[in-house]
């Protein structure tokens, strides 16, 4: 049969070919692998470190930062297409070691998300209902509830109980979640958009609310002058540097590359670059409309002097229903109708619930990738016949997080969040790297690429100069994230993680060897003569 | 004592890649294979035309325009069209034309082709494998025509074990099948579950002992994670499911699967869904598929070692 369309390629009457995934369905996957509950927290932490953050135009300014590595990981995904991403050009470029420990640690900093969400999913949706319902109804011991409920060790009670549930939700519920996980995703977007309906409809009564409880705008300001911040306007640096936390709503936009197709043509190419960007310019879209109104409402400068009294933990932050200054949870103080509020809670909940759905495809593949690389025991592949899950996989994403939910206890969100995304983006800084090296380290890639990226400027490929903008703009997260202040226990923890990948490869490997298992040939390249 | 040992190597799907094809080759001497099997789909599935125009030749590929001047720029670029599984056929604007609007043409080209494709292999692998002292047994699958058995017959060093029982070594015998259950494509060596299934049983009936036995079958046992492949709609698109990814579903054959379960061999060797490498186990039966990087001239295999009533080890492998 003729393919008219690419005039010199004909195809035979043969199985396993199959069309390229159409642009708008890879889309709606690279969108759902992003968080848009991010939305309620992320821009409170950034306003209060940043100093004179712009959110909104942060929101809009990732865009060109996240293109270059949308495009190098969206040209290596396009030449090998099936393989595991960058497991394995690492893995090729570098040694398998390397691709491991790039492999390992990103997927334990996606732990660290879901435990995060965890967290969030407990005490902005949760409690918020609590003690929203209890601020609208003037039932005070709901509100003494709420603030209860929000104490550390409850958080943590309450947060596992989400993360146990999420995981025995993703274990016997899979199939089911798969057919409402559409409705997950778009309850976000419905979530959000009442949300800001609420809040722009009632925003006097809770902007009088929130001066009756004591957080009125004078009162907020004077507290964070006390605490030694005056909002200074809206500053570039503080705008380009608090851009990263979209950067962490936004990781996962390049997890597309892992469902291309078989075909490799440059019309498949539309399936990884379409969702890539796309998917970008949503959740940019999505945090800047978010954060206009929210200005709108609140004011710039009252949202940034309760974030930073938020942030730095302080006794006088003064709204105590609120874990996080969110715009959910100010609503109640809008005393805005109830079942609104309510059914709003839900959307948000059912979004924090989506994501860890999202993400289960990633981490199990992954984990079944170093299972039959025999870095972990075989078991981790079993798949509960009933509910057709990969159910060791996902009890390991329940315990790694539950762990990091624990390790919220003595480091707090923020930081929590932020050595997440910081980790995340370490990894992309080595996975460039072998994107930058591999024409020299290993030629015979290259000749996998698009014309395109193979073609040479001053001496160094395309692909190259796309793996080096990566590792400068990967690296500038990093920076981004740390920027603020290190926290020491949060610090050593990241990098014994870094470090612990490589361990359970070695370890691993002499287990294996003992065996007799001739490991070394796992990965060995063949020559062809 | 002395401790039986054979070192298997299985590879499947190579899809006409020359570069994978060789590979395979190497990985005999470098793996130091005893016995090596490729289990099915030998051959492409798509031809690229290269027009003919006075002195220059011109191709169109992936999107990208190709001039080509002289002979060695061609043979390049069919080596590197080759590597990736693809044939290229040199020809003229008339000819293309008619390619385009008679399918029984084109039929006949491609046959021409990779039977061509294929007698190269087998030369090949006749001068490569002289002197070693490995079994070597290509099967083909159910993508490749039955004109490709006849090739095969032709070499020296390798065996094709289509619908028969060999010996591998001293304790395990093969049997291999290249038929898959049927595809939404309805190709020539797609059978029936009932069919495949009384195929099965003809084919078992000549094992002696089962419990060491390889079932060499191109298609993988349906319920396995090994089957995994996208949905897909009826214009063949991957269907995605509501949480925007692909909808994977089991594919494999219920009559291997059956047959598995009822007899219970050592060993499964299948192929045919190049995505879904892994491994499983059915009751005692370990059933492996290696996957397929063809196209970007990775050859994925598993290394098994077998001694009397087991399984020692496996590792798969992408060199």
């Amino acid at each position: 049969m003729a393919d008219e369309s690419v005039s010199s390629l004909f195809t035979r009457k043969s199985s396993g070919l199959i069309r390229s995934i159409a642009p708008h369905h890879s889309l709606s996957y690279a969108v759902m692998n992003m968080a848009i509950g991010g939305v309620l927290f992320n821009w409170a932490v950034a306003s209060g470190i940043y100093l004179g953050i712009n959110d909104v135009w942060a929101s809009l300014l990732f865009l060109p930062f996240g293109i270059i590595p949308g495009l190098a990981y969206a040209y290596m995904t396009s030449a090998m297409p099936r393989t595991g991403g960058d497991y394995v050009w690492t893995s090729r470029i570098y040694h398998p070691i390397i691709g491991f420990m790039i492999n390992f640690y990103a997927t334990m900093v996606y732990f660290i998300f879901i435990a995060a969400f965890g967290l969030f999913a407990w005490q902005i949706p949760i409690v918020g209902m609590v003690s929203g319902t209890g601020l609208i109804t003037g039932n005070a011991s709901l509100v003494s509830l709420g603030s209860i409920l929000l104490q550390p060790t409850f958080a943590f009670i309450g947060s596992l109980i989400v993360i146990v549930a999420f995981g025995l939700l993703a274990v016997f519920g899979a199939k089911i979640a798969n057919k409402i996980a559409i409705g997950l995703f778009l309850s976000g977007i419905a979530a959000l958009a009442l949300n800001l309906a609420m809040l722009m409809y009632y925003k006097s009564s809770i902007i009088s609310g929130l001066t009756a409880a004591g957080a009125g705008y004078k009162t907020v300001a004077n507290l964070a002058a006390h605490a030694g911040y005056v909002f200074p306007g809206f500053a570039a640096l503080g705008t380009f540097l608090g851009l990263a936390w979209v950067a962490s709503n936004s990781i996962g936009y390049t997890n597309v590359c892992y469902i291309s197709g078989e075909i490799k043509d440059p019309r498949a190419a539309k399936s990884t670059f379409i969702p890539i960007f796309g998917s970008l310019v949503i959740i940019a879209i999505l945090n800047a409309v978010t954060m206009y109104y929210t200005y709108l409402a609140l004011t710039p400068a009252y949202y940034h002097d309760l974030s930073y009294l938020w942030v730095i933990g302080s006794s006088s932050y003064p709204l105590a229903t609120l874990a996080v200054p969110n715009i959910y949870g100010m609503l109640a103080y809008g005393h805005v109708n109830l079942a609104l509020y309510l059914i709003d809670g839900v959307l948000w909940l059912l979004t924090f619930a989506s994501f860890p759905f999202a993400v289960t495809y990633v981490f199990t593949r992954n984990i079944f990738a170093w299972s039959f690389d025999r870095i972990i025991p075989s078991w981790f592949t079993k798949v509960s016949k009933r509910a057709g899950t990969p159910i060791y996989a996902v009890l390991l994403a329940v315990v790694v997080s539950i762990i990091w939910d624990y390790f919220y206890m003595y480091t707090g969100l923020p930081s929590l969040l932020a050595y997440g995304a910081a980790g995340w983006y370490l990894a992309w800084v080595i996975v460039g790297s072998a994107i930058l090296v591999m024409f020299r380290v290993r030629p015979e890639l290259l000749e996998l690429l698009p014309e395109a990226v193979r073609r040479k400027v001053s001496g160094m490929p395309v692909i190259s100069w796309l793996g080096l903008g990566t590792i400068l703009i990967s690296g500038y997260l990093v920076y981004a994230y740390m920027m603020p202040g290190v926290f020491a226990v949060a610090l050593v923890f990241l990098i014994a993680l870094l470090i612990l990948g490589p361990v359970i490869y070695a370890i691993s490997y002499y287990i294996n060897k003992q065996r007799g298992i001739p490991v070394e040939l796992a990965r060995k390249l063949l020559p062809p003569e | 004592m002395i401790f039986f040992v054979t070192r298997l190597f299985f590879v499947t799907d190579v899809h006409g890649s020359t570069l994978t094809f060789k590979k395979f080759l190497s990985a005999v001497r470098i793996y130091k294979a005893d016995v090596a099997i490729i289990g099915g789909d030998i051959t492409g599935k798509q031809l690229v035309t290269i027009l003919e125009e006075g002195d220059t030749w011109r191709a169109s590929f992936m999107g990208q325009e190709y001039l080509f001047h002289n002979e060695d720029e061609l043979r390049r670029f069919e080596g590197k069209l080759a590597d990736q599984g693809y044939y290229a056929y040199r020809t003229t604007g008339k000819e293309r034309e008619e390619l385009m609007r008679d399918n029984e043409k084109l039929n006949r080209v491609f046959k021409e082709v990779i039977l061509g494709r294929v007698r190269e292999w087998v030369e090949l692998a006749d001068e490569r494998l002289k002197g070693l002292n490995a079994k070597v047994f290509v099967q083909p699958g159910n993508d490749d025509t039955w004109e490709v058995d006849e090739v095969l017959a032709a070499s020296k060093h390798m065996v094709n074990p289509w619908g028969k029982k060999v010996n591998i070594d001293d304790h395990h015998e093969m049997i291999s099948l290249g038929y898959a259950n049927k595809t939404p494509w309805d190709l020539p060596r797609d059978l029936p579950e009932g069919e495949l299934a009384q195929t099965i049983d003809g084919l078992a009936s000549q094992v002696e002992d089962m419990k060491n036995a390889i079932y060499n079958f191109h298609a993988p046992p349906y319920g396995c994670p090994i089957d995994l492949a996208p949905e897909l709609d009826e214009n063949l698109k991957p269907k995605l499911g509501a949480s925007g990814t692909f909808n994977f579903i089991h594919v494999g054959s219920r009559a291997i699967a059956d047959a598995i379960a009822k007899y219970q061999p050592l060993l499964g060797l299948h192929g045919h869904i190049h995505e879904s490498r892994g491994f499983c186990k059915m009751g005692r039966t370990f059933c492996v598929n290696p996957g397929s990087s063809y196209s970007e001239g990775l050859l994925n295999g598993v290394i098994l070692e077998l001694s009397k009533n087991k399984i020692k080890s496996y590792l798969l492998t992408e060199g």
